[in-house]
């Protein structure tokens, strides 16, 4: 009987992002492909695991893949705050002419507050709501949650989630040395203790712990890159930990969304209708130190120094403002020279985020360190040839030089190289595009999950 | 056979009080002033000791404090520090007429002085020569004091060979005129062999252990609150070498011991421990495999030594033989040790209860001995205490 532990998704209340849609995506491959799969949450305050029963699974899936929808709402937020400002400028002209001008700086200031009072506002509904219900709904989740779990002898008990938040490995360890379970765990990158700088915060100690107990309780670990796998070994290796039995297996690439299903879809947010328009170089990532968005920020930066300004596309940032780059957003805000050639939006959705990828001349991926590099295998998918770092894990993601080029992420002179004669060589792009369509074949996740559910 | 004297009257003289004995030199000491005590000795001590650095109960009564402030530690115009031992012995022999009244006013008859260390050897033989001809002068010799002082300096990057010289003369002074020295490992005797005169008697009187006694229920519930079932231990003082190695030998990650097993620290030695343990980003890790317990009382130690798994020696440096390595021997525990942590006790190395390692297999071998149970037989007796000291019990007289 094979456990899949859901208890990463059971207690996220956001859009799924990175391991959430890992684990989701496994949610989805165990109803669909593995009907005799279980699944199970751990219960940390009481230190004990239950048994989840397939319809409320199902009902997990939906209000996860409900909030990936909602997000889109909520993204729609800000334009509805400029439809708001527009109509009161309206008014305000024609009523009170003059001092239109002064309340509407005064709107400026207190944007954020308007778009948050509009979403807590929905919150707090929402939470209200809960709360009346939350009589009602404890009574049905104590129904759900009294088949306590108690894992037998051939049982295989796989978790893949947020486990250094949410388990109790020492637990774990004590139950599986009673009843002879197997444990399969995945590692998706150990940079906490390797490169704690590029964190935020000081967060090494906990995945410290945590994959040392990992070492100790688990039977098998899946690690999403051979780098990931190195790593991991070489670190249990340095602290005297067991070695375990680890294999690699490769993440899904994202299901890329077709021409068909964007043909009705419509850009709300009007400065990318405006951008797609041209031609841009695309970045999809959050923006923080690792990402190394800011060696792609002086790559423009010497490119236009030396002339270049007019040949070079415009550079679109897709990704939540992160920690340890406030110096690099005030440049980017601040800097004369880059003012109308790089762009940053954040909150796209999956549609927008599709018509950006087939839009674009081609990705860039500079990252210092990766656990895999999902974007690159984004950009491959939607058919887009990627300067990528070379750092890594990344040039695991597709090896095949005809189609992709990797760069030393510290290498600042061969950014600025590569991406003037990218941008100014289209008839190279198309080739490797062409090789790219010949050759990548876009991994689904039940390839993945047929390797671990075996 | 020898006949031997029935009342004998005797004076200790040590640089520390041992009453309440907690790191090794003491224990040996009270264990060494009782037996003979016991045993037909009239035996008194007096230590010489710094005020403030023990408690109350641990002063005998005729103990004598050093000065209350710091000048007595002023060695050739500067302070001297881990040298109190040695400056205490040339602060009381430079005082030796004031000292030499506060002994005569406690003693009317001494047969022999037992010098606990070289460093009041000089006090002692001054005693002689002015008021008590007859008396032997017994030297309690555990470690070659030179090599320790130099080994305890470098551990904390100093050197003064200066220092080192004069504590080498003192000591092979004390050698050379003692009438009786009593040894605890190979090392001193081969030392002692070379440099003593004809009339000096060498004797071999090792480190020794109580039996253990059965656990007692009291302490058993409350140790049994926090430890759990399978428990690596290591007790000590805190005085150097018993931690200044630790990490070369357990590591810098206790990464190795499953969850359900701890690292158990007793003793003074605890607050060390933890302080190497949680020196970087690994801390979070060491505190969820560290239990410390700090001081511990007899019965205790009794308990963890009947219930440890393991007991650890990670020793860095050291002279004589450990006391606690004969404790280790003597438990119901695997012992796994370095070679410093069993010198002396080199014999006992079987492979299936006390193990020697290197700094290389140090851990490998903990973790392989946790999955082994534990069976031991062999009861030691000759490593007993109680065997030991008769020996000394048994040299004195002969001397006499």
């Amino acid at each position: 009987m094979n456990w899949l532990d859901i208890t990463t998704s059971y207690n996220w209340s956001r859009p799924p992002v990175g391991i959430v849609r890992v684990e989701l995506e496994a949610i989805n491959y165990s109803l669909n492909h593995r009907k005799n799969t279980k699944f199970c949450i751990f219960n940390k305050k009481l230190n004990k695991f239950y048994e989840i029963k397939k319809d409320e699974v199902r009902m997990i899936v939906d209000s996860l893949s409900h909030m990936q929808t909602q997000s889109i709402i909520h993204n729609n937020t800000s334009r509805k705050y400029h439809k708001f400002v527009f109509f009161l400028r309206l008014f305000l002209f024609y009523i009170l002419r003059d001092k239109e001008k002064k309340i509407e700086v005064r709107l400026k200031k207190y944007k954020p507050l308007i778009i948050n009072i509009y979403i807590n506002s929905k919150r707090f509904l929402k939470s209200l709501v809960s709360f009346v219900k939350l009589p009602f709904n404890c009574l049905s989740k104590k129904k759900n949650l009294n088949t306590e779990i108690f894992f037998k002898k051939n049982d295989t008990y796989i978790s893949m989630g947020l486990d250094w938040d949410n388990k109790d490995l020492k637990y774990l360890y004590d139950i599986k040395k009673k009843n002879k379970f197997n444990v399969k765990f995945f590692c998706y990158d150990i940079i906490p203790i390797l490169y704690p700088h590029l964190c935020s915060g000081n967060v090494s100690p906990i995945f410290i712990d945590y994959y040392i107990n990992l070492a100790h309780v688990s039977d098998h670990v899946y690690c999403i890159s051979a780098n990931t796998r190195k790593d991991l070994v070489k670190f249990w290796r340095s602290s005297n930990a067991p070695i375990k039995s680890t294999s690699i297996v490769r993440l899904g690439d994202t299901e890329i969304i077709h021409d068909s299903a964007l043909t009705n879809f419509q850009l709300q947010n009007l400065n990318i209708n405006h951008l797609i328009n041209f031609d841009f170089i695309l970045l999809v990532s959050t923006i923080e130190r690792r990402k190394n968005h800011e060696i792609i920020y002086r790559a423009y930066v010497r490119l236009i120094d030396k002339g270049y300004k007019d040949v070079l596309p415009n550079l679109i940032f897709i990704g939540m403002h992160g920690w340890g780059v406030n110096d690099l957003m005030d440049d980017l805000k601040y800097d004369p020279r880059i003012r109308d050639k790089i762009y940053i939006f954040n909150n796209i959705s999956d549609y927008e985020l599709a018509i950006l990828y087939k839009k674009c001349l081609f990705t860039v991926y500079p990252s210092l360190y990766e656990g895999w590099g999902l974007p690159v295998a984004e950009s491959l998918s939607y058919g887009k040839f990627c300067l990528a770092s070379s750092s890594s894990s990344v040039p695991e993601i597709f090896s095949n030089k005809e189609c992709i080029d990797f760069i030393d992420p510290w290498d600042l002179y061969s950014w600025e190289k590569a991406i003037l004669f990218f941008s100014t060589n289209k008839k190279e792009l198309y080739k490797k595009e062409k090789m790219i369509k010949k050759h990548f074949k876009i991994t689904s996740w039940k390839t993945t999950f047929e390797k671990v559910f075996k | 056979m020898a006949i031997f004297k029935k009342n004998i009257d005797g004076l200790l003289l040590s640089t520390f009080p041992f009453m309440l004995p907690r790191h090794g030199g003491q224990v040996r000491l009270k264990k060494t002033y009782d037996y003979l005590n016991k045993n037909g000795h009239n035996l008194k001590s007096i230590a010489f000791f710094e005020q403030n650095a023990y408690p109350r109960a641990c002063i005998g009564k005729f103990d004598i404090p050093m000065p209350l402030n710091d000048s007595w530690q002023i060695y050739k115009g500067h302070q001297q520090p881990l040298a109190n031992d040695f400056i205490t012995g040339e602060y009381v022999f430079k005082n030796k007429d004031y000292f030499l009244k506060q002994v005569q006013k406690r003693f009317s008859n001494i047969d022999y002085i037992y010098v606990e260390h070289p460093w009041l050897y000089k006090f002692a033989n001054f005693i002689k020569e002015e008021k008590f001809h007859s008396l032997k002068i017994i030297l309690g010799y555990p470690n070659i004091e030179y090599k320790l002082k130099r080994e305890i300096l470098k551990s904390f990057s100093i050197q003064q060979e200066d220092l080192i010289d004069d504590i080498k003369k003192i000591e092979i002074h004390a050698i050379k005129n003692s009438d009786l020295i009593f040894l605890v490992s190979k090392t001193e005797m081969s030392f002692c062999q070379v440099i003593k005169s004809p009339n000096t008697k060498l004797a071999y009187s090792k480190n020794g252990f109580d039996p253990l006694s059965d656990v007692e229920n009291k302490s058993y519930q409350k140790l049994k609150k926090i430890l759990p079932k399978k428990f690596i231990f290591y007790f000590g003082s805190g005085h150097p070498p018993n931690f200044t190695h630790i990490n070369e030998y357990l590591g810098d990650i206790l990464a190795y011991l499953p969850p359900d097993v701890k690292l158990v620290i007793a003793g003074g030695v605890s607050q060390h421990v933890y302080s190497a343990f949680t020196k970087d980003e690994n801390f979070m890790f060491n505190q969820s495999r560290l239990i410390l317990l700090d001081e511990i009382s007899d019965c205790d130690l009794n308990t963890l030594l009947n219930l440890a798994h393991i007991i650890v020696l990670p020793i860095g440096y050291g002279g004589g033989s450990a006391l606690k390595t004969a404790q280790a021997i003597g438990s119901k525990c695997f012992v796994v040790s370095n070679n410093i942590g069993l010198r002396d006790f080199e014999e006992y190395i079987d492979n299936r209860k006390i193990y020697l390692c290197k700094k290389n297999n140090f851990k490998e071998t903990i973790v392989k001995l946790l999955e082994k149970r534990k069976s031991f037989k062999k009861n030691y007796s000759e490593l007993t205490w109680e065997f030991q000291l008769k020996i000394i019990d048994h040299e004195i007289r002969g001397i006499l």
